[in-house]
């Protein structure tokens, strides 16, 4: 009877490493954990059996947590949710305490452990002839250099150090280094090199798989950036970045197919309702929408969603459900193809203020942009969610018009979160070549010119595109896609006070504020544990 | 046969005594004094008769040749005799070594009880049971001593009649103890010290609660209780009237406020037509509740004492369309055999209940709703409910629910059956009556099934409403199968005049369970994952003893041994030793007390010892696991074709696990004295106590990157519980014809964490905890080094001259000029109450009676969540197409609450006194003896429970375990009218 005490799971969904790891298909689910941990918060969804401790499930989504930090700190956004740290991004003053801080630095250090396991794992049981599982290794070690970046780009070169050589339990990782270091850097570039040079990795795959393009794009968005990362210049890093993106700008091509509005949705209320007043979607409206798996021309990497299989209350239904402005006439929740908004993320002045709001497409209003009833877009209270326009560009119906999956019952959305663009690689090109000391070249500025006649705007001459207009076009072109919080600071306009936004630095109209938070804090939570652990000085 | 004649009177002051029992010994016949304390019956000169009545020593006396007897009744001091059942065996009361309080049926609290801890509630010091509200069979939670656990649980282990249960809930049953029958209990034993409890081991960090049930008796009988019960909700939210709402708004935002746009509904001249709904009058109604209980005793063919219970109680909620309907069955026999030296015990108890659960999200949602709103409409969109839109007249998600529609149109049902037995073979050895062996089978079964379904009008639910309805069921199947052996010897060794007993024995008990959960929208289609099967099993294997030793009648010394393994942990951490030591001494056997008539018995009792605790809710947290995702949680590729077929793949998660991890232990040390002066008239007990939890099981953050999660479950810090306990029993006033009984209890327990993580860093506060509702993520409470378990962490707020809160103003504690998550401090006002006070008065006077049981609370704090929830212009001010209602602290504060959200809800103002006194139940009853000239007794009583609650907290009840108030079930007051009859 004393050997009752030895037991092993016996629940149907409850197994052990040695018991589940047997073929390739049993590696391809392992992978796919690391996929779903940029996509859904757990094991169940939308939620119920959580991978972070100490958030709010929902809030604990990657690409939501990693959106937080990228925007709410910048020009872009606001949001008014009482969340803890929500606020405190909002206006700059962020603790090591943080909430959101804290869970997404756990998701990415998450995401890390989870692919260290899935090498050691995969590494022990890989046979000769297997065909695919070294390719989801490869897999495996871009996704682990892709949540590392973002540590980098976050945190800087203090976070731990945990890889496919260290165990689990109880052991205390050491820091890659000092802040400013090139240790992790280096470490990343080298394992992205690795995967580009070697064949596991495809150059095509399913959508949303990563492939040699997504590595070259990840890795040349790290070159571009090594100067705020690093604190010293090495042109030879802008030019192996300008390479990559070349190779990328070579395999695809810009979006220019738009969608015809031909159907008349049924609204929740069983009434006829017409999408955005009879126009129809542009080429740039349905890169955000629900069947833009379609766009692999434009999109180089994508996190995929699905209203059955892929539920959670992260990531783009956050995107799309936290942008629509519940009620007052502004925004009609089904016309995003959802049962309901959640009144969170609205757009600051300064950004409208950017954009030739008569011409540009990417901020069509009722299409894009909802001012109804809402003033001038002031935002001077953080949870007045009667202050501030909304904004649309994420939005869950196909691009005929007609219903996704849900068909509107829920807010459970089909569309994929683009991580990677191309016209993003165009504008990095032309600023490659500003930051290596040349003017923009013919052929990039073509490609510029591509994204402005899209966008229903004239060419720009060469002239135009400085450094200042870049910044301000990647605004325009990238907004809430994750983008602006690491172009505001390799532009140096994210602290201090040259440029200022609302809530900036704890004012309603903005001021400035210290460098250190170029870098968030090692949350209060791993300084504790792990005692190895460099804190960030100025925190 | 002749007639034989007599009176009873009390020995101590000569008057008669009314209502005694005079029975021929062996027989059934008998008959019961009349008023004068005078008898008659017929007997035989070798009958021998009992006399007894409550509270005197029963007396024989052989007929003979008499034909008058008189007999008089000493009264009972005899509780020392008393025995009580201890941990796999029983102890003369008076040989107790450890923190043992016992509770008989007639201490019990009296009135409406559906579920049995709320008899013990305010019984005994140190026992804090807190029910979980006012529904119907609600739950409770019981912390002994203050609980020595944080993230492994905290309950005590419940034993019922020798079978140790599952802490964990029976789905679809709110509370696992509520499916015993409290009517058929006979006795609780509360072990609170190591020195009692240390022979369970692992599970009895936080006290063991020993339940027996009644057992068959001697004599036929039959009895029957019955009662009907009316409940009442006591209090509502104090929230603003229709008129009172929009004299507020319109003062706040004008007369021309786009808010009134939002109030009442549309008349047919486009005109608003205002209501004014009370909607929590709407939501509350009068239960009226219904409780028969039969029971019916005896000896078969005098070798099979038996008792056959069988009860039925509908109990109504005053939330409605809440109820429960228990059916109890219970079977008790007790024969023996080969001349008392095999006594079997075979207990056997089945429960059905039916429960109907109301959404109790009515509560929060008939606070919140607008009052300028009528119940139904004539629109039939959503059943004849109003509910609101968006813009476009879509039902809108964020609004709050019609609190009428949710509960009219979600039935929520449940169907628990649940089976304890146990056989108990206790045999004494013929070639050595010394020794005996113990065996115990045990096994506790319940199937339970539950039932949910949205009406497909019901617009609060909105994908049930979009896609026209909602069913989702469960069910659950628990097996808890036991086996227990021991051996007992004991010896008087009166060479030395010494007694020992030694005890020896072997314990298995596995758990197991399995759940299905299922759902389904009227489309087809499912809300995340649909059959879901889950299962798990832990074992426990034990081997234990104990040693007890008697010198002189006075001094007692006992030591207990349990060696336990458990299945959660692995390798050499599967076993864990749990000893135990005490002693006590009689002083009252000494010379120098003897002959002391005041001081009537006076004993000392010390202890030590070490218990466990691995119960931290998964059953495999040292094991290396991986999760399967469900098919809802999957990833899908689009595949590049053009076509976009979807692939999904499943996943699967390696889950954090701390392979050392082990019992956490807690080394309690006890010290007490227990007295009585005037002939046992006053007595009582003062413990003192010190525990130490260390290797706490803690889930704290993990060095990132080392393991699959950020927090594990793990054994680190340490957290002490000290304090000291008074009970008083005093006897006021014994005579025949009047009887005053009072017992008072005062705990005061302080609670201490002293280690939290491995590293001590003064940045990190500690683990947040005590979630805010209203807002995501949002906590009010923490755990921290060198504060009670569950403190406040929240802003200090800044008041005007007059007291009023300034909004978003607060003390910037660090000074560096700006309030931020560093300006949070630990509050030293606790959810958890410095003293907790306990008192009941019992009282006969002749065939009357009358008795209450009042319950203190001191020094304890809510945070009021319903006030910081509703107590903010917002709830107008919605950005949205609807507006709530105001809560009437409004009136105080005038917050906006648009300003930043997290440092509004964890603002200090809404930390709230919440003391109490509690009238926890009144009761009168009357006594009819030999009703028209029967051998029925009648009792007729009536009770009221929850009479009244003194408190200065201005929330709906001050008593909510935890200190985080919202949405509480709030706990009615009833009147009972009931009736016993025995034959």
């Amino acid at each position: 009877c004393v050997n009752d005490l030895n037991v092993e799971p016996i629940d149907p969904n409850l197994d052990t490493a040695n018991r589940i790891y047997k073929t390739e298909a049993d590696l391809a689910q392992g992978l796919a954990k690391m996929y779903a941990g940029l996509a859904v918060t757990g094991q169940k969804g939308p939620d119920g059996d959580g991978d972070i401790d100490g958030i709010d499930e929902g809030a604990s989504s990657y690409w939501r947590g990693y959106w937080m930090l990228q925007q709410l700190p910048t020009d872009e956004v606001l949001n008014g949710w009482g969340d803890p740290g929500i606020p405190a991004l909002n206006r700059v003053n962020w603790t090591a305490s943080n909430g959101m801080v804290t869970g997404f630095y756990y998701r990415i250090m998450f995401q890390v452990t989870l692919a260290n396991e899935f090498i050691r794992q995969a590494n022990n049981i890989m046979q000769p002839d297997w065909q695919a599982a070294p390719g989801y290794v490869a897999e495996a070690r871009f996704l682990r250099a892709f949540a590392y970046y973002h540590g980098l780009e976050n945190f800087g070169n203090i976070i731990p150090k945990v890889t496919e050589e260290d165990g689990v339990g109880a052991f205390l990782p050491p820091s890659w280094g000092e802040l400013g270091g090139d240790e992790l850097f280096m470490y990343i570039k080298g394992e992205l090199e690795d995967v580009i040079a070697g064949d596991a990795l495809v150059e095509q795959g399913a959508v949303g798989q990563v492939t040699k393009d997504v590595a070259r794009t990840l890795l040349a968005k790290m070159l571009l950036n090594h100067e705020v990362i690093l604190g010293s210049s090495n042109t030879a890093f802008y030019a192996e970045a300008s390479q990559l993106l070349e190779t990328v700008a070579a395999n695809h091509s810009l979006n220019t197919q738009g969608g015809v509005n031909g159907n008349n949705l049924i609204g929740g209320d069983g009434d006829l309702i017409t999408v955005n007043d009879g126009q129809d979607f542009s080429a740039y409206q349905v890169l955000f929408m629900a069947d833009n798996w379609e766009k692999t021309n434009e999109i180089i990497f994508s996190i995929n969603y699905h209203h059955q299989f892929v539920q959670t209350w992260g990531g783009m239904t956050f995107l799309v459900c936290g942008s629509v402005l519940g009620g007052e006439e502004t925004m009609n929740a089904a016309e995003f193809g959802v049962s309901g908004g959640w009144s969170g993320n609205r757009i600051t002045k300064t950004l409208v203020d950017k954009f030739d709001r008569a011409n540009d497409l990417r901020i069509a209003e009722n299409q894009l942009l909802f001012t109804k009833n809402r003033g001038d877009g002031t935002i001077t209270e953080l949870a007045n969610s009667n202050q501030g326009y909304g904004v649309g560009k994420f939005r869950n119906l196909m691009s005929d018009g007609s219903w996704a999956g849900n068909e509107g019952t829920n807010e459970r959305v089909d569309n994929n979160v683009p991580v990677f663009r191309l016209s993003d690689v165009y504008l990095m090109l032309a600023e490659l070549d500003l930051r290596q000391g040349n003017a923009v070249s013919g052929a990039h500025l073509d490609m510029i010119n591509q994204i402005q006649n899209r966008a229903g705007l004239s060419d720009v001459s060469a002239g135009n595109v400085t450094l200042d207009w870049l910044l301000d076009e990647r605004a325009r072109e990238l907004y809430w896609e994750g983008q602006r919080r690491m172009d505001l600071i390799r532009f140096g306009k994210f602290s201090g006070g040259s440029y200022v936004w609302p809530f900036k630095g704890n004012t309603v109209n903005g001021s400035a504020v210290d460098a250190k938070y170029e870098l968030y804090p090692i949350p209060t939570a791993d300084q504790t544990a792990n005692p190895n652990l460099n804190r960030n000085p100025n925190y | 046969q002749k007639m034989i004649t007599g009176t009873v009177t009390s020995a101590e002051d000569n008057e008669p005594i009314p209502g005694a029992n005079v029975l021929i010994k062996g027989t059934a016949s008998g008959t019961i004094t009349d008023f004068n304390g005078a008898f008659q019956l017929e007997a035989a000169d070798s009958d021998v008769l009992v006399v007894s009545f409550v509270g005197f020593t029963p007396q024989e006396v052989t007929v003979g040749s008499q034909t008058k007897v008189d007999v008089q009744l000493a009264t009972d001091v005899t509780s020392l005799e008393e025995v009580v059942v201890i941990g796999y065996g029983s102890a003369k009361k008076e040989d107790l070594t450890g923190s043992i309080q016992s509770i008989n049926a007639s201490d019990f609290n009296q009135g409406a009880i559906t579920s049995p801890q709320e008899l013990l509630n305010g019984k005994v010091a140190g026992v804090q049971i807190t029910t979980g509200g006012g529904a119907p069979g609600a739950g409770a939670t019981i912390r002994i001593r203050g609980g020595s656990s944080l993230s492994a649980s905290s309950d005590p282990l419940i034993v019922i009649d020798g079978v140790p249960i599952d802490n964990g809930e029976v789905s679809g049953m709110p509370n696992p103890l509520s499916t015993i029958n409290p009517n058929d209990i006979e006795t609780f034993t509360v072990l609170k010290d190591a020195s009692a409890t240390a022979i369970y081991g692992s599970r009895a960090s936080n006290g063991v609660i020993l339940i027996t049930t009644k057992k068959g008796t001697k004599d036929f009988t039959v009895s029957y209780t019955g009662n009907v019960q009316v409940s009442t909700p006591m209090n509502t939210v104090d929230v603003l009237n229709a008129s009172e709402y929009q004299s507020v708004v319109n003062e706040r935002y004008g007369e021309e406020n786009r808010y009134n746009e939002f109030m009442g509904i549309a008349g047919e001249n486009g005109e608003r037509q205002m209501y004014n709904t009370n909607w929590q009058d709407q939501i509350f109604q009068t239960a009226v509740s219904t409780e028969h209980n039969v029971a019916v005793g005896g000896t078969l063919a005098e070798v099979l004492p038996y008792r056959v219970s069988v009860g039925y109680n509908h109990n109504e909620g005053v939330l409605k369309s809440s109820s429960m309907d228990r059916t109890t069955v219970g079977v008790n026999l007790t024969p023996k055999f080969f001349d008392d030296h095999l006594k079997v015990s075979v207990n056997a108890k089945y429960s059905n209940i039916a429960n109907q659960f109301a959404d109790a999200g009515a509560i929060g949602a008939a606070v919140a709703f607008d009052p300028t709103k009528p119940i139904h409409i004539e629109d039939q969109k959503y059943g004849g409910y109003f509910g609101w839109e968006d813009a476009d007249g879509a039902p809108n998600i964020l609004a709050p629910a019609n609190p009428v529609a949710l509960l009219e149109q979600k039935s929520d049902k449940s169907s628990v059956n649940r089976f304890i037995g146990n056989m108990t073979l206790d045999y004494k050895f013929h070639f050595l009556p010394d020794l005996k062996a113990n065996l115990n089978l045990g096994y506790d079964h319940s199937k339970s099934d539950g039932n949910v379904y949205i009406d497909p009008l019901g617009v609060f639910d909105v994908e049930s409403f979009n896609k026209g309805g909602y069913h989702s069921w469960f069910n659950q199947t628990k097996k808890n199968e036991l086996l227990d052996f021991y051996l007992q010897y004991n010896k008087d060794i009166s060479a030395i005049d010494s007694r020992i007993e030694v005890m020896g024995g072997y314990s298995w008990q596995h758990f197991w369970w399995e759940k299905l959960d299922a759902n389904e929208f009227a489309d087809g289609t499912h809300r995340g994952d649909t059959d879901v099967l889950s299962r798990s099993e832990n074992y426990l294997v034990s081997f234990f003893g104990r040693a007890n030793f008697n010198f002189k009648e006075r001094l007692n010394l006992t030591a207990t041994l349990r060696q336990d393994g458990s299945s959660r942990f692995v390798g050499e951490n599967q076993w864990g030793l749990f000893p135990s030591f005490a002693a006590s001494y009689n002083f009252k056997k000494d010379g120098w007390l003897k002959n002391s008539s005041a001081v009537s018995s006076l004993k000392f009792r010390a202890g030590w010892g070490v218990t466990g605790q691995q119960d931290v809710g998964s059953d495999y947290p040292a094991f290396g696991t991986y999760s399967r995702g469900l098919s809802s949680a999957q990833y899908v590729y689009y595949s590049q074709d053009g076509v976009g077929t979807v692939i999904p793949v499943n996943t699967l998660r390696p889950n954090a696990y701390d392979a050392n991890l082990k019992w956490e232990t807690t080394t309690t040390t006890n010290v007490a004295f227990d007295y009585g002066f005037m002939d046992e008239k006053l007595t009582g007990s003062v413990d003192v106590y010190y525990r130490e939890t260390t290797d706490l099981l803690n889930q704290i953050p993990v060095a990132a990157g080392t393991n699959f999660r950020n927090q594990v479950i793990t054994n680190v810090g340490s957290m002490v519980n000290k304090g000291v306990e008074f009970s008083i029993n005093y006897r006021a006033i014994q005579t025949s014809d009047f009887n005053w009984n009072m017992s008072f209890n005062a705990t005061r327990n302080f609670n201490e964490i002293t280690k939290l993580t491995a590293v001590d860093d003064p940045n990190y506060k500690g683990v947040l905890t005590g979630g805010i509702e209203g807002p995501t993520g949002q906590t009010a409470q923490i755990h921290a080094t060198g504060h009670t378990a569950y403190s406040y962490y929240v802003y200090q707020q800044v008041y005007d001259e007059n007291g009023r809160p300034l909004e978003d103003v607060f003390v910037d504690r660090n000074g560096d000029g700006q309030i931020n998550e560093d300006d949070k401090y630990i509050s030293d006002k606790n959810a958890t109450p410095d003293w907790m006070l306990g008192f009941s008065s019992n009282m006969t006077y002749k065939n009357w009676d009358f008795s209450f049981a009042l319950r203190a609370n001191l020094g304890v704090y809510n945070y009021n969540n319903v006030a910081s929830q509703n107590g903010k212009f917002t709830n107008v001010n919605t950005g949205n197409t609807f507006v709530n209602n105001l809560h009437r602290d409004i009136y105080n504060t005038g917050f906006n609450g648009n300003l930043d959200e997290d440092r509004f809800y964890q603002s200090d103002y809404f930390i709230q006194k919440a003391d109490f006194l509690r009238m926890d139940n009144i009761m009168v009853g009357y006594n009819f003896f030999n009703v028209m000239g029967s051998k029925m007794n009648a009792r007729v009583y009536a009770t009221v429970n929850n009479a009244f609650v003194i408190t200065p907290y201005e929330g709906i009840d001050p008593e909510v375990f935890g200190g985080m108030d919202n949405n509480f079930y709030p706990r009615p007051r009833t009147y009972l009218l009931g009736v016993n009859l025995t034959f």
